[in-house]
């Protein structure tokens, strides 16, 4: 895919394309919260944008879950580790987070229709999780359960969608 | 106008760099984060063709006034192993390695390439990685300075 940089979309999806910078501690919460997004949205936004680079992680089919998960288990995983990152992130960590996601969403919602259309239920459900992801950090603790709940549920609508989707391309 | 083919090599180098670094803090490394990011992010969007509003763009080879030089080195020197500016900086080099091979500000991007790489060296505690930075970034006022004076 081409991209002409001095148009906003251009710059949009290019500010997207590099991971997260923060994965201090590994196997800690932090390292884990920032590996699960770039495999979640940064590898498949990729996928999606062409990106053949070797030595970047892509993801190349829209199921999210590892190789050793099944559905249940990888969704447990992931919402298990947002909230702990709630819980436990330095403001730091949570600022870098949240400027991830939001390079993330606008990144996906400015992408050429060329491409949105061969994506688009995916790409709502990916962006409904942002916004899940970006509501538990904004408003943990206070509203947590209620902020927790809309990770599991859009983290399921993505699944549903996967399946849509694989169903479709078969 | 730049247009970039994500698809390719360069390309996805190039775009991987437009996004400033992530080492945002709301506490006082804030200040220090934003200089980093004016010095490489904010010049190679500029070069890169980069306008849009709000993004922040360097259109000069000039250090601003309030670019404090003195937190750069302390935080750099400071900074145990700091994952996230070594993950920013891998991708600033890679992307200003490719500038290098192009175009009008190839001279620059290499200074700022050795910038880049002389922080890298402090992080990782190098021999004389101090004093080294210091003068990378010293070069870059120079030549900042001689192309003022030639303009």
């Amino acid at each position: 895919m081409k991209i002409d940089l001095s148009k906003d979309s251009g710059y949009l999806i290019a500010a997207a394309i590099r991971g997260p910078d923060i994965k201090d501690g590994a196997f800690g919460t932090s390292y884990q919260a920032f590996s699960d997004v770039k495999r979640v949205f940064t590898a498949r936004f990729r996928h999606i944008c062409g990106v053949a680079y070797f030595g970047a992680e892509i993801r190349m089919g829209a199921n999210p879950t590892t190789l050793h998960d099944d559905e249940s288990t990888s969704m447990d995983q992931f919402c298990d580790t947002i909230t702990s990152f709630a819980k436990a992130g330095s403001a730091a960590e949570k600022e870098a987070m949240w400027h991830v996601l939001s390079h993330l969403k606008r990144a996906f919602n400015v992408l050429p229709e060329d491409e949105r259309a061969q994506y688009k239920r995916e790409i709502t459900a990916l962006v409904n999780l942002i916004d899940s992801v970006s509501r538990m950090l904004d408003y943990f603790p206070t509203d947590g359960g209620d902020a927790a709940a809309w990770v599991r549920a859009a983290y399921a609508n993505l699944v549903g969608v996967i399946h849509f989707t694989d169903d479709n391309e078969s | 106008m730049i247009e970039i083919d994500v698809t390719t090599n360069d390309g996805y180098l190039l775009a991987s760099v437009i996004r400033g670094p992530d080492i945002e803090g709301s506490n006082c490394e804030y200040l220090v984060c934003a200089d980093i990011k004016m010095l490489f992010t904010a010049r190679i969007r500029h070069w890169c063709g980069v306008e849009r509003s709000g993004a922040d763009i360097r259109k000069t080879a000039g250090l601003w006034t309030t670019f404090n030089l003195e937190a750069l080195v302390e935080y750099v020197m400071s900074t145990e192993y700091n994952q996230g500016l070594n993950h920013y900086l891998s991708h600033v080099y890679q992307a200003l390695q490719i500038i290098t091979k192009y175009g009008e500000y190839h001279r620059e991007a290499i200074l700022l390439l050795e910038v880049a790489g002389k922080m890298y060296d402090a992080m990782h505690n190098a021999y004389n990685a101090e004093q080294s930075l210091r003068w990378s970034i010293d070069m870059l006022v120079q030549f900042a300075s001689a192309k003022e004076t030639t303009c």
